[in-house]
C-alpha cells in the first residue's frame, strides 16, 4: 500500500515540486504557491462539483425543514421523504462526500511533498534521497539542471522565513487562522438540524485554530501552503456562492456575487 | 441524511487535522543513527536515547555511560561515530555541542557549542579536534581543553567527517565544495566545486582526496592543488565515505551498489548489488569488506573479487559504518540494536539495545 502511495501520489508530486523550484529561479516559497495553485486547478472540477452540491442542498433547506416538521415523530418516513426530495431535485447525498474523499490523498501528498523537500536532519535527507527521480528529461532544457539531486539542499529562504523552520514572528500562523476562518465562514451552510448547526459552528472556529497551532510549530513551508490553498479557496468560493455566511458577520460585504444574482432572480 | 453526510465530512476533516497535528506538533525527539567505534579494549557507541556507552566488546557488558546511569538527561540525537585520542572521546550532537569525555570513566572533560546541529563525526589530529556543523562552519578546538583554535565558514551545512593529513584538513560542504584548509590556522589552501552537495567524508591516500557527492559521482582530486584526477558516475547519490585499501577505493551508493574502483584511474574493479541503499562507509579487515544496507542486511564480501562470503539479515536499517576487530563485526541498526557478528560466518555473538539500559 505504502509503495503504491509513494509511486503514484507522493513521488510524482515531490519531484514536480522540485522541478518547479528549478524553473522558478530556485525560490521554494514561490514554488509552493505555484504548486498549490496548480494542484487546486487540476482538482477544480471536483471542487466545483462539491460546491454546487452544497449549494443545491442549501436551496432544499426550506423543503427539508417542512419535512422535518411534518414527520417529526416518524424517522423512517422522514428519511424516505428526504431521499425522495434529493432524488427529485437531482442532488446526491454523497455529492459532498465523494469530492472530499478524492481530494484527501492530494492534500496529504502535497503536505508530504513540502515537508520532505526541506530536509533538516540526516534522517530526513536519506528519506528525500529515496524518493528523488534521477532522470527528468524536460528539466535540463527548461532550467539547465542535469538532475533534481543537484538542487539539494534547496534554498529555504523566502521573505523573512526559513521554510524549514516555524515562523519566528508568528505572522504565518495568524494568516493561516484568518484565511481559514474566512473560508469556513463563506462555506458554511445553514442546517435544519440544531445539533449539526452547532457542530458546524464549532468547526468554523476549531479548524482555523488547529491549523494555526500546526503552523505555529511546523516548518513555515507548510504554512505557506495553508495560506495559499485558503486564498485560492476563498476566491473560488466567492465566484461560486459569494460571501456566504461571511456577509452576516461583515454586513458591508453585501451578498456577494451569487447572492446578488439570486436577488435579481427574486425581483423577476 | 445530508446532515449525517456533512458530519462524516467534518469528522474526516478532523481526522486529517489530527493526523497533521500528530506528525507536526509536539514532534518526538529526533532519531539518532550513531556508529560504533572500537578503540583499545573498548567499544564506544551512542544510543537512540541520546547517551554515550562504553562497552566490553567481547560481551557487550557496560563499562560506563554518559550522562551517568540515574541521570535522566540526554545529549540529543547523535549522528556521528565517536573519535578517540589521548584517553578522550569526542562526539557531536544535534544539540549543537561537541562533548569531550574521559574514556576511562565517562566523565565530561569539556564541552563546546556551535550555532548549528553537529551531524557528522569529528577527527583528532595534531592536538586539535576538527568537526563541521550545520551552522556552515568547520571548527578546530584544542583537543586538551576545548579552546577554539579557528573556524572556517563554508556556504552550507558541513555534515561529513573532516580528514586531517600532512598538515591539511579536507572537508566537504553542502555548498558542493570540497575545501582543503591549513590545519594550523584554518586558512583555505584550495577549493573544488563538485556538481552536487557533499554530505559525507573523504578519504586521503597517495596524494588523492576521494569523496562522493549527491550528483551521483565519486571524485578524486590531487591533494596538492585540488585539480580533478578522475570521476566515477553511478545511478544515485554517493553519501558514504569512501574507504581506500591497497590501491582500491570501496564506496557504496544509494543505488544499492558497492563499488570497488581503482584508486589511480577510477576504473571499476568490481561492483556488488545489495538489497538496499548504502548510506554508510564499509569496514575492511583481513581482505574482507563489511557493509550494511538500509534494508537491514550486513554483507561480507571478498575485497579482491567482490564475491559474497556471507550475509546476515538484521531487519532494521543500517545507516552507519560497521566496526571490525578482525574476529568480530559490530553493527548498529537504526532501531538501536547493536549486534556483534562473527567476522568469518556472520553468526550472531551477542546483541543489545543501549537505549534500554
Amino acid at each position: 500500500m505504502s509503495q503504491l502511495w509513494n509511486t503514484f501520489i507522493f513521488r510524482p508530486m515531490l519531484n514536480f515540486l522540485l522541478s518547479l523550484y528549478a524553473v522558478l529561479g530556485r525560490n521554494f516559497g514561490l514554488s509552493i504557491i505555484v504548486f498549490t495553485v496548480l494542484v487546486r486547478l487540476v482538482t477544480l472540477p471536483v471542487q466545483m462539483q462539491q460546491m454546487q452540491s452544497a449549494r443545491k442542498s442549501q436551496e432544499l433547506q426550506p423543503q427539508l425543514q417542512e419535512l422535518q416538521r411534518k414527520y417529526k415523530n416518524d424517522r423512517d418516513k422522514l428519511a424516505e421523504e428526504q431521499m425522495k426530495l434529493y432524488r427529485e431535485a437531482g442532488v446526491s447525498p454523497l455529492g459532498c462526500l465523494i469530492p472530499t474523499l478524492i481530494q484527501f490523498p492530494i492534500w496529504i501528498g502535497l503536505y508530504q511533498s513540502i515537508i520532505n523537500a526541506l530536509p533538516d536532519t540526516p534522517v530526513q535527507l536519506l528519506n528525500l534521497g529515496r524518493h528523488v527521480y534521477q532522470q527528468f528529461p524536460l528539466l535540463s532544457s527548461l532550467a539547465a539542471v542535469d538532475n533534481l539531486s543537484s538542487l539539494i539542499p534547496l534554498n529555504n529562504h523566502f521573505l523573512w522565513l526559513n521554510l524549514a523552520r516555524p515562523d519566528p514572528y508568528y505572522v504565518l500562523p495568524l494568516l493561516t487562522v484568518a484565511s481559514m476562518w474566512l473560508l469556513q465562514k463563506m462555506m458554511a451552510t445553514p442546517s435544519t438540524d440544531p445539533q449539526a448547526q452547532a457542530m458546524s459552528q464549532s468547526m468554523e472556529l476549531m479548524m482555523p485554530v488547529m491549523f494555526g497551532f500546526i503552523t505555529l510549530q511546523a516548518a513555515s513551508g507548510l504554512g505557506i501552503y495553508f495560506v495559499a490553498t485558503n486564498v485560492f479557496g476563498i476566491v473560488l468560493q466567492y465566484f461560486v456562492s459569494g460571501w456566504g455566511s461571511l456577509s452576516e458577520v461583515i454586513p458591508q460585504l453585501g451578498g456577494g456575487k451569487s447572492q446578488t444574482k439570486d436577488k435579481k432572480n427574486a425581483r423577476k | 441524511m445530508k446532515e449525517s453526510i456533512s458530519r462524516i465530512t467534518l469528522l474526516m476533516a478532523l481526522l486529517f487535522v489530527a493526523g497533521l497535528v500528530s506528525s507536526c506538533a509536539g514532534a518526538p525527539a529526533l532519531p539518532s543513527w550513531p556508529g560504533p567505534l572500537l578503540a583499545g579494549e573498548t567499544l564506544y557507541i551512542g544510543s537512540q536515547a541520546g547517551r554515550v556507552f562504553a562497552l566490553n566488546p567481547a560481551s557487550g557488558a557496560e563499562v560506563w555511560q554518559y550522562p551517568p546511569a540515574g541521570d535522566n538527561t540526554t545529549i540529543g540525537a547523535l549522528w556521528g561515530t565517536p573519535a578517540v585520542a589521548n584517553e578522550t572521546l569526542y562526539i557531536g550532537s544535534e544539540n549543537s555541542q561537541l562533548y569531550a569525555l574521559d574514556t576511562n570513566t565517562g566523565t565530561q572533560r569539556w564541552t563546546v557549542s556551535t550555532d548549528g546541529r553537529i551531524a557528522g563525526s569529528s577527527v583528532v589530529a595534531e592536538g586539535k579536534v576538527f568537526v563541521g556543523s550545520s551552522d556552515h562552519n568547520v571548527y578546530a578546538w584544542d583537543a586538551q581543553n576545548g579552546r577554539k583554535e579557528w573556524e572556517f565558514p563554508t556556504g552550507n551545512w558541513v555534515w561529513g567527517r573532516p580528514v586531517a593529513a600532512d598538515g591539511k584538513v579536507y572537508v566537504g560542504s553542502f555548498d558542493k565544495t570540497m575545501y582543503c584548509l591549513d590545519a594550523e590556522n584554518g586558512s583555505q589552501v584550495w577549493a573544488f566545486e563538485a556538481g552536487g552537495a557533499i554530505a559525507g567524508g573523504a578519504a586521503v591516500t597517495d596524494g588523492l582526496v576521494i569523496f562522493g557527492a549527491l550528483d551521483n559521482k565519486v571524485y578524486a582530486l590531487n591533494a596538492d592543488d585540488g585539480t580533478k584526477a578522475w570521476e566515477f558516475s553511478a545511478d544515485r547519490w554517493f553519501w558514504a565515505r569512501p574507504v581506500v585499501v591497497d590501491g582500491t577505493v570501496y564506496v557504496g551508493s544509494l543505488d544499492q551498489t558497492v563499488y570497488a574502483l581503482d584508486a589511480e584511474s577510477g576504473a571499476r574493479v568490481w561492483s556488488f548489488v545489495t538489497d538496499g541503499m548504502i548510506r554508510a562507509a564499509a569496514a575492511i579487515s583481513d581482505g574482507q569488506l563489511y557493509v550494511g544496507s538500509e534494508k537491514g542486511t550486513v554483507y561480507a564480501l571478498d575485497a579482491t573479487t567482490g564475491q559474497q562470503l556471507w550475509l546476515a539479515t538484521l531487519g532494521k536499517s543500517i545507516v552507519t559504518a560497521p566496526a571490525v576487530d578482525g574476529g568480530t563485526v559490530y553493527v548498529n541498526t537504526f532501531g538501536d540494536a547493536l549486534y556483534a557478528l562473527d567476522a568469518a560466518s556472520g553468526a550472531q555473538r551477542w546483541t543489545l539495545t543501549p537505549s534500554k539500559r
